[in-house]
């Protein structure tokens, strides 16, 4: 704590030995040899002190502020009264900083130096990197060791309190005065008025103890005890209550310990019931022997903890009613559906996806860049709305998600809906093929259980099934290898069991491990096909299923398999085999192809769509597969209704291509195939139609006849896929553009010179198709609009308005260019710090100079008084001399006179 | 033949000026007046070759070569281009691809030559024929297509045809071709604010907006007419482009939704659009790697290729219905 204004004068005048006691002739004459005080000196520090001493050396400004302004910032303290400054203050500040920093360097330059040995610290080249850091960190420790002041480690008493730099306490003299004990009425008057508060406490205290005190000398005068009686009486009173509190104790412990003898009866009242139950524990709580009682102690501990341990009864989640779970279930597929809408329009909510829908303008110079818009407003200007025959959820079959029994044995924890966690697709898929399960063992059963040892544990022990399955397959020919002694219906059973040993509850790394295996099941997917004959679509129908519940727990592996795999298949784009064909099918199963933009998706839909505009087909083969990929285009595009133009065309091109007579040339809108020889269909009136097999998109037809007939169903598939398409583009405003081609095309095929050659069945499909065709056209036509998509709000002019600023403030720059203003802000700042710091130097220059003067002023003040004394002793010596010549010359002549 | 082709070929661009004949292989002639110094006797030669080479009837796959390189190469050696007129008429009139590739020739004797010719965009509107937009040539055709439409003299109504036909052809157009025409479409429609009815025709009279409801918008395009100026385009709308904003692709969808946007932008920069493929666009999407996980289908169907059981009530899948997976 400060003292006053004039003790702090007393003591720094003291300090600089301006007063003092007085000295001793000795003590001055030392203290002028230190060149304490003399008087330059002594004018010198008192200018300084006065200096220093005057807080009310303000800086104003001159002429009042510059601006006269409002601010909302209410003004306090200095800025209220216009003080800028206290250059005192300051002066005095920064002369004492100089005094203990530069100074000290100053005296210190070119006198200090010493020996770095090299050896010690981490710069020891014979070190390791280890030491050398343990080395670096204990010199940093050591440097930073700026312990706090409250530290308790800490040896070296503590900094005593501080303020602008002075010590607040005064060692010269003792805190403690009987006046503060006694009260403050009598305190000095250059006390400060604040006494400290240790010393107010003590002054509540004594009084305390004077009341208490007081009853024991009533009656006599109030008088003033001393010191010495206080602190006695004091200690009496302490005393006297530590005996009390000691006594007390004694009574405690004595109470505890009867107490804890009677424990054992107490305890026996206590536990009566359990001692009925448990005869052997009655006999040790019975038994009060030591032991006895301390493993009772222990238990009743540990039951007290199990107590306190025990988490609250929670109400469990009441279990719901049918219509209740019904309810949740059709708000989850909601939900779901209505993600999926969204994605199918394009809206994404994620911020990566903003990246994409950059300006479109800037950003096509290739294919990479063409930004994807969110948005497709298509509904607002389709013509009426839509043919929108979406099934309910029920009806597309998704609550068989939630039908299947949760096994007990199973490791999932039944947590239902969840799509994320593979948990239940899982336990629904296994649950399903428990059915077919039993199909096998019974197969099994009657081969020969050694023979395959994946698949023999499947009948008798399925605890042993750990052993049988020696790794989960990380490529594809170990998967191969696993599978090449299976028939391929076993092929399932086995990727079940994988999936069940590797479980990602089971271990951590099963995580890594089920997810290089779902990419290698794609691969395998791919490859199964392409080399098992007959096609086992069953098995690839359970392996696309197994996919699809495991790209729910690993989206990026899975979609990164098919990816790769559509890559590979981008190759040979025009000339697909059956592995190519079964990854699209799967690829529009596992993944939503209403999607708007996804990742596999998307280049699956291209591909297809790129067969279709470029394959010009040859052969039969030629056009069942592009009659597949066609039926693929219409699959994928079910919910989403995108036009895909190469399929409309490449279904034309068929239905021209195939029929037995060409139609007279029209000039028509799609590019026209060169006709293949051979294709068009002739006298095929018997030939039974039936479903396209799929096998027939990669064989050529053996006989004539059979590719005849090939060729009568890929015109029969192509109709019917044209009329689902009618149906599905029926809304798009160009219905009629579009389909007008396929209506001639029909038209064509129902006149005389086809008619003949087609199968009835076939023929009436088409009349169907083509009044059907007609009518949705005229309906089309009907519902056609004008194009009114410019009801945009019109563009806003610039407006030049300046903004407003509500809670304007003077003080601060408002710069709308947020560059500006930071790049201003630096500068502003660099200007500052570059002035104070010239300052400074300035400063420094300054007081490096008057050092030196007064130093050596010093040494030239020593060095007169030297010469001086010099001068005297000789002046006096020869003086001396000169007297002793003198007095010789007159007693020579006063000897020579007489 | 081939090798007088292949010589005559050689000598690349004319030159301009005296100065630049360069070297001739043999020591120089010392008269001024020498045949071999005149820039003009040499244009004069060299445009008799070609002349004797084009006599020769070359068949159209020759003649394919010849008008390659026609605009660039041969039309600059000749002084008096008009010899060059019959060979590149007749082969403009000669349809496909002959007409596309003499295009650039046609042009060449337009813009430089003066040449008068009357039937330019009626030749030039006949070739949007159904090859147009998937033959190779695409977008060199369509580069000289923005050329020629570049002009904001032309008549709004053979603009409007251009654009309805273009539209019309996108219905069976390749992705790459749509994204290519789509901007140019909103270049012109900028250009020609007359167009501009084509994609916002709102009815104005009572009795016309009766006849909307009652029998809906006839088309009044007619597709059959040769002559652009006499199309009624002007009077159909873009109904062709909206259909398109579903496009399956959807940076296609994405393009075209510009027309249906407000116009913004002054000018799309074709060469941006021009160059695209199936092959560059399946590369776009397949370059691209996963970052974030990609949605999965909620559902797990119960079938995939096999018929499922009619008890369940579930529906088929086309393809199950369809093709028989056994």
């Amino acid at each position: 704590m400060p003292g006053s204004q004039l003790q702090r004068l007393k003591a720094s005048l003291r300090e600089q030995g301006v007063i003092g006691p007085q000295q001793s002739k000795k003590q001055r004459r030392k203290a002028a040899q230190n060149g304490k005080v003399n008087t330059n000196n002594r004018a010198a520090a008192l200018e300084s002190i006065r200096d220093e001493f005057n807080p009310f050396d303000f800086k104003h400004n001159a002429r009042g502020p510059k601006f006269q302004v409002t601010s909302n910032r209410p003004t306090l303290g200095n800025e209220a009264k216009g003080i800028t400054g206290r250059p005192g203050d300051a002066k005095a500040m920064g002369e004492e900083r100089r005094r203990q920093t530069l100074l000290v360097e100053m005296n210190r330059r070119n006198k200090t130096g010493g020996i770095r040995d090299q050896r010690f610290g981490e710069n020891d080249a014979s070190m390791t990197y280890e030491e050398k850091m343990a080395q670096r960190f204990m010199r940093e420790k050591q440097t930073h060791h700026k312990a706090s002041i409250f530290d308790l480690e800490d040896d070296e008493p503590m900094d005593a309190l501080t303020h602008m730099g002075k010590s607040l306490s005064f060692p010269d003299k003792d805190d403690f005065e009987e006046s503060d004990l006694l009260g403050l009425q009598e305190s000095d008057s250059d006390k400060d008025s604040t006494a400290d508060s240790r010393g107010l406490k003590r002054i509540r205290e004594s009084e305390d103890v004077e009341e208490q005190g007081g009853a024991n000398v009533e009656g006599e005068p109030e008088r003033k005890k001393t010191k010495q009686e206080i602190y006695k009486e004091i200690i009496a009173k302490s005393k006297l209550h530590k005996a009390e509190r000691q006594a007390q104790k004694d009574a405690d412990e004595h109470l505890r310990e009867e107490l804890d003898e009677e424990l054992s009866d107490i305890q026996a009242l206590l536990f009566q019931k359990t001692k009925l139950i448990s005869g052997e524990q009655d006999e040790t709580i019975t038994k009060p022997d030591e032991f006895g009682r301390e493993k009772m102690e222990r238990d009743y501990d540990l039951q007290l903890r199990q107590l306190a341990m025990d988490r609250r009864a929670k109400p469990s989640d009441r279990t719901l009613t049918e219509e209740e779970i019904a309810r949740r279930d059709f708000e989850k597929l909601k939900e779901v559906e209505d993600k999926r809408q969204k994605r199918m329009r394009g809206e994404l909510s994620d911020g990566e996806d903003n990246n994409e829908e950059k300006d479109v303008r800037d950003t096509q110079s290739n294919a990479t860049k063409l930004a994807w818009h969110d948005e497709e407003e298509e509904g607002d200007f389709m013509l009426g709305s839509g043919i929108r025959t979406r099934p309910t959820a029920t009806e597309l079959g998704f609550d068989d998600e939630d039908d299947f029994i949760v096994e007990s044995d199973l490791l999932a924890s039944g947590s239902d809906l969840e799509p994320i966690e593979s948990e239940d697709e899982y336990s629904s898929v296994k649950e399903e093929e428990e059915d077919q399960e039993d199909e096998f063992t019974k197969v099994l059963l009657n081969e020969t259980k050694s023979q395959d040892p994946a698949l023999s544990k499947e009948s008798n022990d399925p605890n042993n099934e750990t052993d049988r399955i020696s790794s989960c397959p990380e490529n594809l020919p170990q998967l191969l290898d696993m599978t090449c002694a299976l028939s391929p219906e076993q092929i399932p059973i086995l990727i079940q069991k994988i999936r069940r040993l590797y479980h990602p509850k089971l271990a951590s790394e099963n995580k890594t491990k089920l997810a290089s295996f779902s990419r290698v099941l794609v691969q395998y997917l791919f490859h199964l096909p392409n080399t098992a004959s007959p096609l086992p679509w069953a098995s690839l129908e359970n392996i696309i299923r197994h996919l699809h519940s495991l790209a729910k727990s690993f989206p990026v592996d899975i979609s990164e398999g098919f990816r790769s795999q559509i890559n590979d298949f981008a190759i040979r784009c025009l000339s697909p085999t059956l592995g190519d064909m079964v990854i699209l099918m799967a690829v529009g199963t596992i993944f939503p192809p209403s999607d708007a933009f996804h990742p596999v998706i998307t280049p699956a839909m291209l591909l297809i769509a790129r067969y279709l505009g470029q394959k010009i087909p040859k052969t039969t083969k030629d056009f069942v597969q592009g009659v597949f990929m066609g039926s693929l285009v219409l699959h994928y595009q079910k919910l989403s209704q995108r036009y895909c133009p190469e399929f409309v065309n490449f279904s034309l091109n068929t239905l021209v291509s195939l029929v037995p007579s060409q139609a007279i040339k029209k000039k028509v809108n799609f590019p026209q195939h060169e006709l293949a020889s051979g294709m068009s269909i002739a006298g095929a009136s018997k030939i039974e139609v039936r479903k396209l097999k799929v096998i027939d998109c990669v064989t050529e037809p053996t006989s004539e006849k059979i590719d005849l007939s090939i060729r009568v169903v890929t015109l029969d598939t192509t109709v019917q896929l044209l009329d689902t398409a009618t149906q599905l583009y029926a809304s798009k405003p160009a219905f009629i553009e579009t389909f007008e081609p396929v209506l001639f095309a029909l038209r064509h095929m129902t006149e005389s010179s086809c008619k003949p050659h087609l199968p009835a069945i076939l023929i009436d499909h088409v009349t169907r198709l083509q009044t059907k065709l007609q009518n949705m056209l005229a309906i089309s036509q009907l519902a056609r609009r004008p194009l009114e998509l410019h009801h945009h709000r019109p563009l806003a002019i610039k407006s030049a308005i300046p903004k407003f600023e509500d809670q304007f403030d003077p003080d601060r720059h408002y710069d709308a260019d947020k560059d500006r203003a930071e790049l201003a802000k630096l500068k502003a700042e660099h200007k500052k710090e570059r002035k104070g710091t010239m300052r400074e130097l300035r400063k420094d220059a300054n007081f490096m100079a008057r050092e030196k003067l007064r130093m050596k002023k010093q040494k030239d003040a020593a060095y007169e008084k030297k010469y001086k004394r010099l001068v005297a002793e000789i002046q006096g010596e020869e003086g001396r001399e000169a007297n002793t010549y003198e007095r010789e010359k007159q007693a020579r002549k006063r000897a020579a006179k007489r | 033949m081939w090798n007088v082709f292949d010589m005559l070929s050689y000598f690349d661009e004319a030159p301009s000026s005296t100065e630049n004949l360069g070297s001739l292989y043999i020591d120089l002639p010392k008269k001024k007046s020498q045949v071999i110094l005149s820039l003009h006797q040499q244009k004069k030669q060299c445009q008799s070759a070609w002349i004797a080479l084009l006599r020769l009837n070359p068949d159209r796959q020759q003649r394919k070569q010849l008008l390659e390189i026609t605009a660039e190469l041969i039309a600059p050696w000749f002084v008096e281009p008009a010899l060059l007129m019959d060979f590149l008429t007749d082969s403009y009139n000669a349809g496909g691809s002959l007409s596309l590739l003499a295009l650039s020739g046609v042009f060449y004797l337009i813009q430089n030559r003066n040449l008068d010719y009357p039937s330019f965009y009626p030749k030039l509107y006949s070739l949007l024929d159904a090859d147009i937009l998937h033959s190779k040539h695409r977008s060199r055709f369509l580069r000289l297509l923005d050329t020629f439409l570049a002009s904001t003299h032309l008549p709004a109504m053979l603009v409007a045809s251009f654009i309805k036909r273009l539209a019309r052809l996108c219905l069976n157009a390749p992705p790459s071709a749509i994204v290519a025409i789509i901007p140019w479409i909103y270049n012109l429609l900028k250009k020609h604010p007359l167009c501009t009815f084509m994609i916002h025709r709102v009815p104005r009279t009572s009795e016309a907006k009766a006849a909307i409801e009652n029998e809906g918008f006839k088309d009044p395009f007619n597709e059959e007419e040769m002559d652009p100026m006499q199309t009624q385009a002007i009077d159909s709308c873009l109904w062709e482009v909206v259909q398109l904003q579903s496009h399956y692709h959807p940076n296609v969808a994405t393009i075209a939704t510009i027309i249906s946007e407000q116009f913004t932008k002054q000018l799309y920069n074709m060469e941006d659009f021009l160059d695209h493929s199936y092959q560059s666009l399946v590369d776009a999407e397949l370059s691209k790697s996963v970052k974030k996980p990609p949605a999965v289908e909620f559902m797990i169907p119960k079938r995939v290729f096999l018929p499922n059981d009619p008890a369940s009530g579930v529906e088929d899948n086309l393809l199950v219905k369809l093709w028989d997976f056994e």
